[in-house]
């Protein structure tokens, strides 16, 4: 026994003083023979048949031996972590935006050629001690099991198994006190210099010209050749040999892990970083290609330098190249998807970006990112009381193109489409926007919106009934059958939350016709006819002649879209003024001593005079000011009406002098000036003609129309000059004369501002005037209930004040309130209305 | 100089058709409606009505109390509840406030021979509310609901006005 001891004695002597000298130059040392001491002291132990403890033992010195040559490498470890550490926190983005803009000065936290000679090193020292150590471990258990033949077989495996085991030890060894996280940050900033060095050379290359094509283009030929060295790089050799020896170190050293995942993360944030300054840039250039181009040049030339060498190596290098690909697809979307509101606004110069992003989407999955990112932008930037409606309709329009470009299935466009729908019906001047740039001039809207909108119309590609309705009906299961039979499977799951019920919605995409889209946000056709009706109406009324050749085209691109029946009363409106034209040649002709006329007296000459005829039944309401024509003129009016019965009885002519225009001119002074003016305008200048001086309330009385309404009709004569107005102490009312000359404004100075402010008060007052009529309703309501927000005022008058019919939105509703509480009627607490005792 | 004008509806085309509003609703809201406008367009008589919520047939009434009577700078609110028959029928009608008074219950229930059988067609919202007013000022003590109030009116006036301002609560918030 005794003799058995002393032999494990002088084994494990002999090994520990072998492994602690370290087997010479590192790598090399598994070719190097076991000394001759240790072998017989092996041999011995074996012969002992102490083989089963040798494992345990030659770990066990072998770790202890490792520690104390891993002490250096941990040194200089924390010394590069503290050196590099000491600027700013370097792994801060933006720090390292900055460091890439001022890229000549060396930032703090970069890595310096003696720094990284001194981690070289210090890694080639673990190396060697590791690779010494377990190649002597190897042998010296080689040696006893081959020694020792009559193992069990649970003794052999740990001997067989001492060298590996002792690797793994090794690399928990190297990772040491200060753990993982250390050496991830030191990597981390490492390879992050080393990337930096590579790309600036890189364009340092292009900057000289070396190179074809733009920032991101470093060509796949170029890559190909510079395969050996880096040599035609114009980097030192050094930049290749060191990174490349460093990361085969930390391989060695099984800290592949630690390595790997600080090196993905350098290139990812280097790409990204590319991008974001790329696509901050320019929106209308595409810039995908570029980018796919320049992740397979400087990235993968560095992953190149990183990965091993060989047959793993091209494996690896292959499947980088995918990732690499894939996470520039994601980047890309991820930065267009983040501006995509701006782009939307941009249509359709930013279409480049768009093709980017929809090449992004069908290679990623990113629509629910989209979806949820756009629909909060749509939220917040656009569906809020600062926007006008016609930009809301016009970016909805934009977006829907847009959508369409990125997803022709159309998925896309309902779940973002639908708080702009939901905002819109809510809204109570969006179908009159909708229907003015439909059916806007293009010469007369300037605006490209209107015109873009109108040439929509003309496209019949969507025609029919196949407008996407939010409510269902009779027509709803037409078109849901006619949507069922072109059925094609989703490109994704775009809405991430389906509303319930949201079929119809969801499903009813209409795609790309906007018109389609527009309409159907009001479930019903019928209320955007009833709008555009109403339009013609002020249209046509307002059209100096019967000319209305475009209002023809318009109505008939709109009959292909809604259907002959809908659009049936238009079509009378258009009829009615091309019969008018008829109809006012035939009155004219009439000659004054016709005899059914001859009991009439008091013919006057009517040839000034021209009527727009039209048949009640098929306008819409004709909402206007009536007033009592001067005599002169309604004495032509009645000498009209007779020749007109005398031509189409029993039909007769019910006039209204309100609506139409005049055209006239006027001589004051020794000047002649021309004005086509509404017909009470030239109505209150008659007056003038017998009589230079009218008293308000006498002049109001003369034309049956309230002071106020006067008064905002003769401001625009006093403004032009012709008139003058004059307040007498005391009066309530002022006075007005006519100039004799005329004035260059309604005074010298400042006059022409004080012109308009008056107007401007005037229609201000006017405003409220049109809300006093609710005034009663409001104070009544009051009366009885003490207090009550705005929303319920507002829901009571809608639905108890008829006479007149309350039409006001809320907002308006909102502004008079605010009147009432500024002259103390009203108060106003906490949202509730009170009235003041 | 052009002009717009219309040609009367001939009589092949039927008569004009006065499309202001719907009339979906029936004669009573009718009524209803044309009071609701009246009492509008005449306010500050002391009585004041608006409908309570969503229908025509719940209002909401308030009374001042005339000046000079133990009522004064009193405001009571009142409902209204009409019937489908109304105006033939005469509309419920009761103090929300509470109100001390001799023909006036703790429930708010009035005795009034025009919400009873003195009731007539003619009458409308704003003569009902008016009535009531009267009737505050001058009480018809020979029926009673209220026969302690019935004890003091008249007879000992200064207990008579405490009381009344005792019961009297303030405005309500109505209908809400």
């Amino acid at each position: 026994m005794a003799s058995a001891a002393a032999t494990w004695l002088q084994f494990a002597k002999c090994s520990a003083t072998a492994l602690a000298g370290g087997g010479g130059d590192g790598l090399g040392a598994a070719a190097t023979a076991l000394p001759a001491d240790l072998a017989t002291a092996a041999d011995g132990v074996a012969a002992a048949g102490l083989g089963p403890l040798v494992s345990q033992q030659l770990l066990a010195a072998a770790t202890a031996a490792l520690q104390a040559r891993l002490e250096h490498l941990h040194a200089t470890l924390s010394q590069l972590c503290n050196e590099t550490a000491g600027g700013a926190d370097s792994s801060d983005d933006e720090e390292e935006e900055e460091e890439e803009e001022g890229a000549d000065d060396e930032p703090a936290g970069s890595f310096t050629p003696e720094m990284e000679a001194a981690l070289a090193e210090a890694l080639r020292d673990a190396c060697s001690a590791v690779e010494s150590s377990a190649a002597l471990l190897g042998q010296l258990c080689e040696r006893v099991l081959r020694a020792q033949a009559a193992l069990g077989p649970a003794d052999r495996a740990a001997l067989l198994a001492a060298a590996p085991r002792f690797r793994r030890h090794a690399s928990t060894e190297v990772v040491g006190q200060q753990g993982g996280a250390a050496w991830a940050a030191l990597l981390h900033r490492y390879y992050r210099s080393k990337l930096r060095q590579l790309s600036r050379v890189a364009a340092a290359r292009l900057e000289a010209g070396e190179e074809e094509g733009d920032g991101m283009v470093e060509g796949e030929a170029e890559w190909g050749r510079d395969g050996g060295s880096c040599g035609g790089l114009g980097m030192e050799p050094g930049w290749a040999r060191s990174l490349q020896d460093v990361a085969a170190y930390l391989r060695l050293l099984g800290l592949e892990d630690i390595s790997e995942e600080a090196f993905a993360a350098v290139v990812c944030a280097h790409l990204r970083r590319r991008l974001v300054a790329r696509a901050a840039r320019a929106a209308d250039e595409r810039m995908l290609a570029a980018a796919l181009a320049y992740s397979t040049s400087t990235p993968l030339r560095f992953l190149q330098r990183v990965l091993p060498q060989g047959v793993a190596g091209e494996a690896a290098l292959a499947a980088w190249r995918a990732r690499l690909g894939y996470y520039v697809y994601e980047a890309v979307g991820a930065l267009r998807i983040d501006r995509l509101f701006d782009l939307v606004v941009d249509w359709p110069d930013s279409l480049p970006a768009l093709e980017d992003l929809k090449e992004c989407l069908s290679n990623t999955s990113l629509h629910r990112r989209l979806v949820a990112s756009f629909r909060r932008a749509l939220v917040d930037r656009l569906l809020h009381p600062g926007a006008a409606t016609a930009d809301i309709i016009q970016q909805y329009v934009s977006a829907i193109r847009a959508l369409e470009k990125l997803d022709p299935g159309g998925a896309l466009l309902p779940p973002v489409a639908a708080p702009v729908r939901a905002y819109l019906r809510q809204r109570r001047d969006a179908i009159r926007c909708i229907v003015t740039m439909l059916t806007a001039d293009e010469e007369e809207g300037g605006d490209g919106a209107g015109a873009s909108l109108h040439a929509e119309l003309g496209n019949t590609e969507g025609t029919g009934e196949a407008y996407d309705s939010d409510f269902e009906g009779a027509e709803a299961d037409v078109a849901a059958l006619r949507e069922a039979e072109r059925w094609e499977p989703e490109t994704v799951d775009a809405d991430p939350s389906p509303a319930p019920g949201g079929a119809s919605e969801g499903g009813a995409a209409g795609g790309g016709d906007v018109i389609a889209q527009l309409v159907g946000i009001y479930g019903s056709k019928e209320l955007f006819i009833n709008e555009y009706r109403s339009m013609l109406a002020d249209r046509l009324l307002a059209k100096g002649g019967y000319e209305c050749d475009r209002e023809l085209r318009t109505l008939e691109l709109l009959k292909l879209r809604f259907g002959e029946a809908s659009l049936h009363g238009a079509e009378v409106m258009l009829k009615d003024l091309a019969d008018s034209k008829r109809v006012n040649a035939n009155v004219q002709s009439v000659p004054n001593t016709a005899t059914p006329l001859r009991r009439r007296r008091s013919l006057v000459d009517i040839g000034c005079l021209s009527a727009t005829i039209v048949s009640q039944l098929f306008w819409p309401q004709l909402q206007t000011e009536e007033f009592t024509p001067p005599p002169e003129v309604a004495s032509m009016l009645s000498t009209y009406a007779a020749k007109y019965r005398s031509l189409k009885a029993p039909r007769k002519l019910v006039w209204r002098p309100a609506l139409g225009s005049v055209s006239l001119d006027l001589f004051i002074g020794d000047q002649e000036k021309e004005f086509t003016v509404s017909p009470l305008h030239a109505s209150i200048l008659m007056a003038f003609q017998h009589r230079p001086e009218w008293p308000a309330a006498e002049l109001a009385e003369r034309f049956g129309v309230p002071p106020d309404v006067l008064r905002r009709k003769i401001v625009f004569w006093i403004n032009q000059g012709v008139l003058g107005e004059s307040r007498a102490a005391g009066q309530p009312l002022p006075t007005y004369h006519r100039n004799e000359t005329l004035q260059s404004g309604p005074a010298a100075g400042g006059g022409e501002q004080e012109g308009l402010m008056e107007m401007e008060e005037g229609g201000a007052k006017d405003e409220h005037a049109d809300m006093a009529g609710y005034e009663p309703f409001i104070v009544g309501m009051l009366t009885n209930f003490d207090a009550l927000p705005l929303d319920r005022i507002h829901n009571m008058l809608k639905m108890f004040a008829n006479d007149p019919p309350y039409d006001k939105s809320l907002e308006q509703l909102g502004a008079y309130l605010s009147a009432l509480v500024a002259e103390e009627r009203l108060s106003c607490e906490g949202g509730l209305y009170r009235k003041r005792s | 100089m052009n002009t717009a004008a219309r040609t009367a509806a001939s009589p092949a085309k039927g008569g004009a058709p006065d499309a202001a509003r719907p009339v979906d609703t029936g004669a009573v809201t009718k009524r209803l409606q044309q009071e609701l406008m009246g009492l509008m367009a005449s306010s500050g008589d002391g009585v004041s009505a608006f409908p309570a919520g969503d229908s025509l047939f719940d209002w909401v009434g308030t009374i001042n109390g005339a000046d000079a009577t133990a009522y004064e700078g009193c405001t009571y609110r009142l409902s209204l509840r009409f019937t489908s028959e109304y105006p033939f029928k005469a509309p419920a009608v009761r103090f929300e406030t509470p109100c001390f008074h001799p023909n006036v219950d703790t429930y708010g229930n009035i005795c009034l021979d025009i919400l009873k059988d003195k009731w007539s067609a003619a009458y409308s919202v704003k003569t009902i509310l008016q009535s009531i007013q009267s009737l505050l000022a001058d009480p018809n003590v020979d029926s009673p609901l209220n026969a302690h109030a019935a004890k003091l009116w008249g007879a000992n006036d200064a207990e008579y006005r405490a009381l009344v301002q005792k019961a009297y609560t303030g405005p309500k918030p109505a209908g809400a």
